[in-house]
């Protein structure tokens, strides 16, 4: 995975250079807008993250700029003017999320994550979770290298818990969801789909928290500090 | 403004009343003055038509006027305006006098006076008819009009003159009445111009007029809690500052302590610590911008939306969630739908931190909360947990900035709830912090006012 990171204040970008490299992404720091252009016109990188006070062209304009030319790269905004104002801007420019300096390391990895998945559902045909890969297009799953058994229900369960991590799934908009498939879907039924989910993921470490009062999370091996 | 403003309008409103007044005077004066004078030179005229009928005669059948020139003479006589008569036969015919006057004839009554015009003069023209032998004849008296003229011109003088003195006197006693009237608010005004702007001690009332008295007493009541939240900002700026310096100091020393360790493992363990240092102060600073940017303003009012509660609690479900692992705590959530009106930002930052407070107060083992729905269609948003609790006569000072409840716990900075009551005063929610439902822990509880969308229309 390679990140484009638009940052002026060197002791920000080695920190977040280097934490993301730990973080297993190979890091292309820029200083402006202007070298950030140099640097998509010749590489593909799977995601930017883009400082919003930028020395000359702004983020918010370099991110307008980028969307107007079709540009689908998911954007991170990173701001120290953390007003409402700068961040829907930022959003409404076409940036993917926001994070407010300073910020810490753990976020920064686990909204990238989020970002990169979705843009991927988006273009590719393949969910990933871990050690879990859901084949979109044979509705097929791989977990850590096994090919796993999934009746229809559970992987379109599982699917939306992929989709959604790391936030939770409300059982009742899974309910909703997956109700006009078959009608006789209970708040019960989803609880058995479940437990029959975690029985087939627990090999591998992931796990589906139950979160009393709204529904389910799946949780990758190394979010369960 | 100021009092110049109700000098000239009080100047504006006597004035123009005193003008039409004086004109409504000036005319009614003439016109009493005016008018029986005019009568009285008409009774003249009449006297002098009536003279001339004792002079009507039949001579060889013919009705004829006989007048001797002396008396003709006499008739005629007059210090100012020439006199003009003559007589007429119904039909018009002049029967003598003066070739110049015109003929009236047929007028109401027997005697009559009108203005006209002869040889190129005004006259005024007395008719009087006259029944002679059973005709009847038509008898005119008429004079120029130079001493009415004479005599108009003298009472316009004098009528002009006292009542233009009058008004000149009652506009002068207005004005000097106004100034006399108006002068302790002028006074007051200078004394307010000669404060200095950091002078928030409030103004005399003793001196003031009554009728500015409420006026002064709520401009007091305005000092006062200016003065009052002043104070308040000095020292939330004087706490603040303080509270920064703690994790500040506390990174510096550990700084200046890992560039002299040797030992691996000991360096490792002082980086923990600024880390931990650094986390504070910039959670510090989150919470302070947080909390000024949940001052009421017109940014607030400009972002309100409509929302639902619960979908504000599911979304930071997720974040808390892991923060409730890591301490072993049980984090549930009880949503129904809860119509509010607001900012949706502000809203997550006051349930982020009635959510963190509640997972930071509450040991391993234990379980916290979070309730959206509605009473009596109001919106309200709870949180309750099965902690330690805040003892009763504190449950009011927890809202205070960097109160801290004595012998608490875990690493708050004493803001998170005074940020979440900001956020409820923004949106007119009440805020209020009781012991859990089983009589222990604590249950904050936020009831929003019914939606404006949502009030029936009556």
């Amino acid at each position: 995975m390679r990140i484009l990171l638009v940052e002026d204040d060197t002791l920000v970008a080695d920190g977040l250079k280097q934490g993301l490299e730990r973080g297993g992404y190979t890091v292309d720091r820029v200083d402006s807008a202007e070298a950030a252009d140099e640097a998509l016109k010749y590489d593909a990188f799977d995601a930017a993250i883009v400082d919003l006070g930028l020395p000359g062209e702004d983020g918010i304009q370099f991110i307008g700029r980028m969307r107007k030319r079709g540009e689908p790269l998911p954007i991170l905004i990173l701001t120290a003017r953390d007003t409402l104002d700068a961040c829907v801007s930022g959003l409404d420019a076409g940036a993917d999320d926001y994070l407010a300096k300073p910020f810490r390391l753990p976020e920064v990895l686990a909204r990238l994550r989020v970002m990169i998945r979705r843009s991927h559902s988006r273009t590719a045909s393949r969910l990933t979770a871990g050690p879990l890969i859901l084949e979109l297009g044979s509705r097929s799953a791989v977990l850590a290298g096994t090919p796993l058994e999934l009746p229809g229900r559970e992987w379109a369960i599982l699917e939306a818990l992929v989709m959604a991590s790391p936030n939770v799934v409300n059982k009742d908009k899974l309910v909703q969801s997956l109700g006009g498939w078959q009608a006789d879907l209970t708040p019960n039924a989803i609880e058995v789909y479940v437990s029959r989910l975690r029985q087939k993921l627990a090999t591998a470490g992931l796990t589906i928290r139950t979160v009393r009062g709204i529904g389910y999370r799946l949780d990758e091996p190394e979010r369960t500090v | 403004m100021g009092t110049t403003g109700i000098h000239r309008r009080l100047f504006q409103w006597l004035l123009l009343p005193l003008v039409v007044l004086f004109v409504i005077g000036v005319y009614s004066d003439y016109r009493l003055a005016y008018e029986p004078g005019v009568a009285a030179y008409d009774q003249a005229l009449a006297d002098t038509a009536l003279a001339l009928s004792a002079c009507i005669k039949r001579e060889s059948g013919q009705v004829a006027l006989a007048l001797t020139t002396q008396a003709d003479t006499v008739l005629r006589v007059d210090r100012e305006d020439r006199i003009y008569f003559a007589v007429f036969r119904s039909d018009g015919r002049r029967i003598a006098g003066d070739e110049g006057l015109p003929f009236v004839g047929d007028v109401a009554g027997d005697l009559d006076y009108r203005d006209a015009r002869a040889n190129g003069q005004d006259i005024r023209v007395a008719t009087m008819r006259f029944v002679f032998e059973g005709e009847t004849i038509w008898i005119e008296a008429a004079e120029t009009t130079r001493k009415r003229e004479q005599f108009r011109e003298r009472i316009m003088a004098t009528i002009a003159g006292t009542d233009l003195l009058q008004i000149s006197a009652v506009l002068a006693i207005v004005g000097v009445g106004v100034r006399v009237g108006l002068a302790p608010l002028d006074r007051l005004r200078d004394d307010i111009e000669r404060r200095s702007p950091r002078d928030l001690s409030p103004l005399p009332i003793d001196a003031v007029p009554d009728e500015v008295r409420p006026l002064i007493t709520s401009l007091n009541r305005q000092f006062a809690l200016l003065d009052e939240s002043v104070a308040s900002r000095d020292r939330f700026l004087a706490d603040a500052a303080h509270q920064l310096k703690t994790p500040l100091s506390a990174l510096q020393t550990q700084l200046e302590l890992a560039l002299l360790e040797d030992d691996p493992v000991e360096s490792r363990r002082r980086i923990g610590q600024m880390a931990e240092a650094t986390r504070r102060a910039s959670h510090l600073v989150h919470q302070l911008l947080a909390l000024a940017r949940a001052e009421p303003s017109a940014e607030i009012k400009a972002h309100r939306t409509e929302l639902d509660l619960a979908a504000i609690a599911e979304r930071i479900a997720s974040s808390h969630l892991d923060t409730a692992i890591a301490k072993g705590i049980d984090l549930g959530f009880e949503l129904s739908a809860a119509p509010v009106e607001g900012v949706p930002w502000l809203l997550q930052e006051m349930l982020i931190n009635l959510a963190d407070n509640a997972l930071i107060y509450t040991p391993a083992g234990g379980s916290v909360t979070v309730r959206t729905g509605t009473r009596d269609g109001r919106a309200f948003l709870a949180v309750e947990d099965n902690g330690p609790g805040i003892p009763g006569n504190q449950r009011d000072q927890v809202f205070e900035r960097f109160y801290r409840v004595p012998g608490s716990v875990g690493d708050g900075c004493g803001l998170g709830l005074a940020i979440a009551r900001e956020i409820a005063a923004a949106h007119g929610a009440t805020i209020a912090v009781d012991a859990g439902t089983s009589g222990r822990g604590t249950l904050v509880d936020v009831t929003f006012p019914v939606p404006p969308s949502l009030v029936p229309r009556s």
